[in-house]
């Protein structure tokens, strides 16, 4: 039977009506229509549906919504403020940590939950905590080089609107130059 | 998913008079990360679900030098994996909470959940073995200890009888000088399940060996401690040919299957390789 | 014009949508709702090889919640597809693989929808299966298609030059059998699909498709409609790499559910479904081959025989097969050639085309089978690569003609980046260097002899340019790739460009994303247009500013009398002047662009393609003598695309297609029993992780090609063509096992150690 829920997400409050069989993906995404958050394995392996409900960075395609009643949530719309992006979200929009970007906002909050409990990973640290969200179009080379430049303070938080990248200074896993002609 | 009724009791008592009320009809949830696949996959099919979310402390984790480590079977897997008494007292439990997974999962699921379901392959059961843990059940008829020697049963079945609930875990304290090792071997990507875990404890004096305990997952239908392969080494003076006979002996005791991490056959001659392994490596940690 | 004048081109730009997607903004397939929507649902057949006696869906009907049911009754019962029409929207008496559509049905939510497939009763009959290719071809195997003798579904025949005499003339032959594997797209995203049917008659679709025209052909084609009946609009795509070219069934279906319920429905696979009747997943071959060289290293003759398996209907498994057969002439100098090729049907989930098409499974057999020749002959393998490679000018035997190659760079560069020589000369025990080289085309002529683009360009009054294009956009960065096309031709900046969504009502028609055709296809369409917009703005700013239009510059939205730049106009006054006057019109033009290919005919000789990309890979590996685990040291890529338009999309496509090649090589693959997919979900099979990715080193070749927009050709596929070639090259130089199966597993490694130890 449904039952009458109140879940808190990006700050707001929203009452619902669910089943208790409801999972937060799908109560965020249909019933307050938070769609940012996405659906890809459907079993809590490839991080698509990443949020973090109080705090913790949790699978929403695993977790009930009733089981959320008065905790706070936190989807990927609850990061630009102002139409001013987040400085994850600014990197990987500069630094090609996105490209189809379907994983991209699992991606971005799997991040920020990990910067938010240890400021300064190494890049072991980082490969561990990410590896938990799967994307098929980077090879994540450029989602970890995203995660670099936000740490290191390369990325002047502003209006995204097209503006050029800078050039990525940071290439700890690649060498990017054009070659000189040898023949 | 199927539709049903949703509980959220207060205390184990009420708990348990919910699964005596709803018997088969009713599942426990903590974590929800096995259930809910289960239920998605409509290989379950509840029509009560009982929360465990609000009983007090259940999540609870607690040393005490006499008694040892106690946790709560809602703890989930990172918490026991970051928590100051695990890292200092019992690295091969932080080393193997550490490996399960990665973060988000071990945010959710819980260490009775994982103990429950019975899955073979996870990881850790082997160390909770290695380390001669029990378990607590409770029931309306009151609770009961067990080693977590002769919790695993098959497949995907455990000695919890209807009606019963996990509540504890509880880690004897740590022995003086206790060498350790845990491989959680992943050949084909980082992230996936074991193709063969090994996790090992052993207490050795002047290169002899004390106790061995050695636990296994991924390599039969359960988790399982390989007793006859530790009894070749107990008592017994440590030496290459030794370990040798009882990597194989290891072996001799999985019940592999064939899957899309290999062959039974590959993975029992994995085990030989890695029990191996895990001797050297703890008689160097 | 020289690379160092281009303002945009070269320039490391940022996505156009990034905003949208970093912010979960963009709306993809399953984002879209609809008012009185409907949610869809299939049934699939649980058999690999059965006819179907009796369908009852009364009970389904009935259900509470049920809108409708739908049968093949419920369809014309016409096969439809890219090549071969040989499937059915829903099955047409029997199935003939496990995951096939049946029925389907359309209900107020998902679960009524799938509590009604459990009501759905089939009578079956169940019918003897094959599932091995070489086994379907026998006599009296279990035949897929009655009317297919001996389950063949195509044959290649080709011989080129004097095949029996340039063996004769070899010094040393090497011959052996490769055998590649099924790879799934496992984009994150699945197939879906929106449809609304209108009683006048018209299908409104949204899709996540790659290829929406052909798309649209294929539905209509399904449907029994026109063309123009069906409109498909493209939502934000996520990831496509082949998997989303329409060879299945997902949007058909919830076409006629729609037709029937009256109303919107929305279907999406689940991930099971994905894996079992989604994406059409790598096809898989086995290739014999057997090359002849001359004792200083130079190739004297190859011949190659594949057999490719189907699975049960055709997708583009007929030209993969065709491109697995021939396409690998074009990456060294050959003369005399021969292949023979089988595509065979078997009772298993059709396979088609994904990230590489046919060239990742014929480079894995050719590429090892060149390697082993430079052990026999003793001859490093970057010298046979280098010696060998194509070159500008290069005619291949089957016509292909090469205008920009710049393969021998790519080979230096590649060696240079892993350090080739200096490991070389310092062998590690158990560490192995492995080399492989590949060519891709700039797009393919196959659909009716047409592989060209179309674009419309509109400037609107505030100087921004509109790019109206069909191609869309499918992940891999095409809308900033064009619209850097276009700043560039304008002479604006990027952030003056947008690009619409693709939807067949208002974009001209177009082939869509395949076949590495985008940047060089479309790019050249888009350039067409953009250079009569900026004709149109000469002519109007010509006036204004009392000079001839020869005479212009544009440059970072402004245009001046060359040399005049103190008296620039900005576009935007030059576009509004054009507009407000008596007589005005907005500024808009059409571009267009047709590659100088030709369609192969019956011998499959013609040149497939405008332009041919290149490139080389190396890799150092680690071989786990105990365990047979392979691990990854160190990755390098070169690559030449010609001119790179935008850095950080260049980079992200190698760098993901090695990621898929690493995948392809190491880690992915699902059993089968009797068909089915043993675990179809993504624990059981994996895809790399962060984790999973070793150092990488890359680097575009220093290339121009004449024919393409800014000297720019094709790249999205070429990074994982030769990348499990390199890694098994690299397994053998390590401890001196050939793995000739797909994936390399620590078992396979292990076995073949075993063996090899035992031959001691």
């Amino acid at each position: 039977m449904k039952r009458p829920v109140t879940l808190f997400v990006n700050g707001e409050s929203y009452d619902i009506e669910i089943e208790p069989n409801r999972l937060l993906l799908h109560a965020l995404r249909e019933d307050i229509g938070l769609t940012g958050t996405k659906e890809g394995c459907s079993i809590g392996v490839c991080g698509a549906c990443s949020v973090t409900v109080g705090g913790r960075l949790v699978s929403s395609c695993l977790t009930l919504a009733v089981a959320c009643e008065g905790k706070e949530v936190l989807t990927i719309e609850g990061l630009a403020k102002d139409g001013v992006l987040h400085p994850l979200q600014q990197a990987f929009v500069e630094y090609g940590g996105l490209q189809c970007g379907i994983c991209t906002p699992g991606q971005i909050i799997a991040a920020k939950a990990l910067l938010d409990e240890k400021p300064n990973p190494n890049e072991e640290e980082i490969k561990e905590w990410m590896a938990g969200n799967l994307c098929r179009c980077t090879g994540y080379y450029k989602i970890m080089e995203s995660i670099l430049a936000v740490m290191h303070g390369k990325i002047a938080t502003g209006h995204a609107g097209g503006k050029p990248a800078h050039e990525a200074k940071i290439q700890s896993l690649g060498v990017y130059k054009p070659v000189s002609k040898t023949s | 998913m199927v539709r049903f009724d949703y509980f959220e009791p207060q205390n184990i008592s009420d708990t348990c008079a919910l699964l005596d009320e709803h018997g088969e009809e009713a599942r426990l949830i903590a974590g929800g990360t096995a259930l809910l696949i289960m239920m998605r996959l409509k290989l379950l099919n509840p029509r009560v679900v009982v929360s465990l979310a609000k009983l007090p402390d259940f999540d609870a984790i607690r040393f005490d030098p006499k008694t040892g480590l106690t946790i709560g079977a809602g703890a989930r897997h990172r918490d026991i994996e970051l928590h100051p008494a695990v890292r200092e007292h019992y690295p091969l439990l932080h080393e193997t909470f550490r490996k399960v997974a990665q973060p988000r999962i071990r945010n959710m699921a819980t260490l009775g959940g994982n103990l429950c379901q019975g899955d073979p392959l996870t990881d850790p059961g082997a160390s909770l073995l290695a380390l001669d843990a029990s378990v607590v059940l409770a029931s309306s008829q009151g609770e009961r200890m067990l080693p977590l020697d002769e919790f695993f049963i098959d497949y995907y079945q455990t000695a919890a009888e209807p009606g019963e609930i996990m509540t504890e875990i509880r880690v004897p304290p740590p022995a003086a000088g206790l060498r350790w090792a845990h491989i959680k071997f992943l050949p084909r990507s980082q992230e996936d399940f074991a193709t063969v875990g090994v996790a090992l404890a052993l207490k050795t004096t002047d290169g002899r060996c004390d106790d061995i305990r050695l636990g296994l997952n991924s390599v039969a239908p359960t988790i399982l401690r390989a007793k006859k392969a530790e009894a070749l080494l107990r008592g017994e003076k440590i030496s290459e040919r030794l370990i040798g006979g009882m990597a194989e002996a290891a072996a001799f005791e999985t019940d592999p299957i064939d899957d899309n991490r290999g062959s039974a056959e590959y993975k029992r001659e994995m085990v030989k390789v890695l029990v191996g392994r895990a001797v050297a490596q703890a008689l160097g940690n | 014009m020289a690379k160092q004048d281009f303002s945009v081109v070269g320039r490391r730009v940022q996505r156009v949508e990034g905003y949208e997607k970093a912010t979960g903004e963009s709306r993809y397939i399953a984002d879209i709702m609809l008012p009185r929507m409907l949610y869809g649902k299939i049934f699939r057949s649980p058999f690999p090889h059965a006819r179907i006696l009796n369908i009852d869906t009364s009970k389904a009907e009935r259900l509470r919640g049920v809108r409708c049911v739908v049968t093949a009754e419920d369809t014309i019962k016409k096969p439809w597809g890219a090549f071969f029409a040989d499937q059915y929207p829903l099955s047409v008496g029997k199935v003939r693989y496990v995951g096939e559509e049946v029925a389907a049905v359309a209900a107020i939510d998902r679960e009524t929808a799938e509590e009604a497939l459990d009501l759905i009763e089939i009578e079956w009959d169940e019918l003897p299966a094959v599932f091995d290719a070489e086994e379907a071809m026998q006599p009296g195997a279990p035949l897929v298609h009655d009317d297919k003798e001996r389950n063949v579904a195509m044959v290649i025949d080709v011989e080129r030059g004097d095949i029996e005499k340039a063996f004769a003339d070899s010094d040393v032959i090497v011959e052996d059998t490769f055998q590649s594997t099924p790879q799934w797209h496992c984009a994150i995203e699945t197939i879906g699909s929106v449809a609304d049917y209108s009683p006048s008659g018209k299908y409104t679709i949204y899709m996540n498709t790659q290829t929406l025209f052909n798309a649209r052909y294929r539905i209509a084609a399904a449907l029994g409609v026109r063309e123009t009946d069906v409109r498909i609009i493209q939502s934000a795509v996520g990831g496509g790499f082949g998997g989303k070219s329409c060879d299945d069934n997902n949007a058909i279906v919830a076409a006629i559910l729609s037709r029937k319920a009256g109303k919107p429905v929305k279907l999406i696979n689940t991930r099971e479904e994905e894996f079992l009747a989604g994406s059409r997943p790598r096809v898989f071959m086995k290739i014999y081959v057997k090359m002849g060289f001359r004792k200083n290293g130079l190739i004297r003759a190859k011949q190659t025989r594949v057999v490719a398996d189907n699975g049960a209907y055709s997708a583009k498994a007929p030209a993969i097969t065709g491109v697995a057969a021939l396409r690998h002439d074009t990456c060294y100098k050959y003369s005399d050639v021969k292949t023979q090729a089988y595509l065979v049907y078997t009772n298993k989930i059709p396979t088609g085309a994904f990230r590489g098409f046919g060239n990742p499974s014929a480079e894995w057999a050719v590429e090892q089978a060149i390697d082993e020749a430079s052990h026999e002959l003793g001859i490093d393998p970057i010298e046979i690569a280098r010696m060998n490679a194509a070159e500008p000018g290069y005619v291949s035997p089957h016509g292909n003609r090469v205008i920009s190659c710049e393969l021998k760079q790519c080979i230096d560069k590649a060696g240079e980046l892993i350090g080739w020589k200096e490991k070389r000369a310092n062998k590690k025990p158990s560490t192995g260097l492995g080399l492989a080289c590949t060519v891709h085309v700039s797009g393919k002529r196959h659909f009716g002899d047409y592989d060209g683009s179309s674009a419309t360009i509109k400037l609107n009054e505030d100087g921004k340019a509109l790019i109206l294009s069909g191609e869309g956009e499918s992940g891999q960065g095409c809308y900033t790739t064009m619209c850097a096309i276009a700043a560039e031709e304008l002479g604006v900046p990027i952030e003056d460009v947008e690009m619409s969504h693709a939807d067949t009502d208002l974009t001209t028609f177009c082939l869509g994303a395949f076949a590495s055709r985008l940047t060089y296809i479309s790019g050249n369409a888009v350039r067409d247009a953009a250079s009569k917009v900026k004709q149109q703005l000469f002519e109007q700013a010509a006036e204004m500013l009392e000079a001839s239009a020869e005479d212009l510059v544009a440059r970072d939205g402004k245009i001046f009398v060359r040399g005049a730049e103190s008296k620039a106009l900005p576009v935007a006054d030059v576009a509004r002047a054009r507009l407000f006057r008596n007589g005005g019109a907005p500024i808009v033009a059409s571009g267009k662009f047709d590659a100088d290919s030709v369609l192969q005919d019956s011998t499959r000789y013609g040149n497939e393609s405008g332009a041919y990309n290149y490139g080389c890979q190396a890799v150092e590996v680690e071989v786990d003598r105990e365990t047979g685990q392979v691990k990854i040291l160190q990755y390098a890529a070169a690559s030449d695309c010609g001119t790179v338009i935008n850095p950080v999309g260049a980079e992200g496509q190698v760098e993901g297609a090695v990621a898929q090649g690493i995948g392809y090589a190491l880690i992915e693959g699902l059993r089968f029993d009797e068909g089915r997919p043993v675990n179809p979900n993504f624990s059981d099979y994996r895809i790399p992780s962060m984790r999973d990715m070793p150092p990488l080193k890359h680097a575009f070749a220093d290339s121009y090609e004449p024919t393409g927009p800014f000297g720019a050709k094709g790249l999205g596929e070429l990074g994982m063509d030769p990348t499990a070639a390199v890694i098994s090259n690299a397994v053998f130089d390590a401890v001196g096992v050939r793995i000739r199966t797909l994936p390399i597993t620590p078992e396979k490694v292990l076995h073949a150690l075993k063996e090899k130890d035992a031959k001691k």
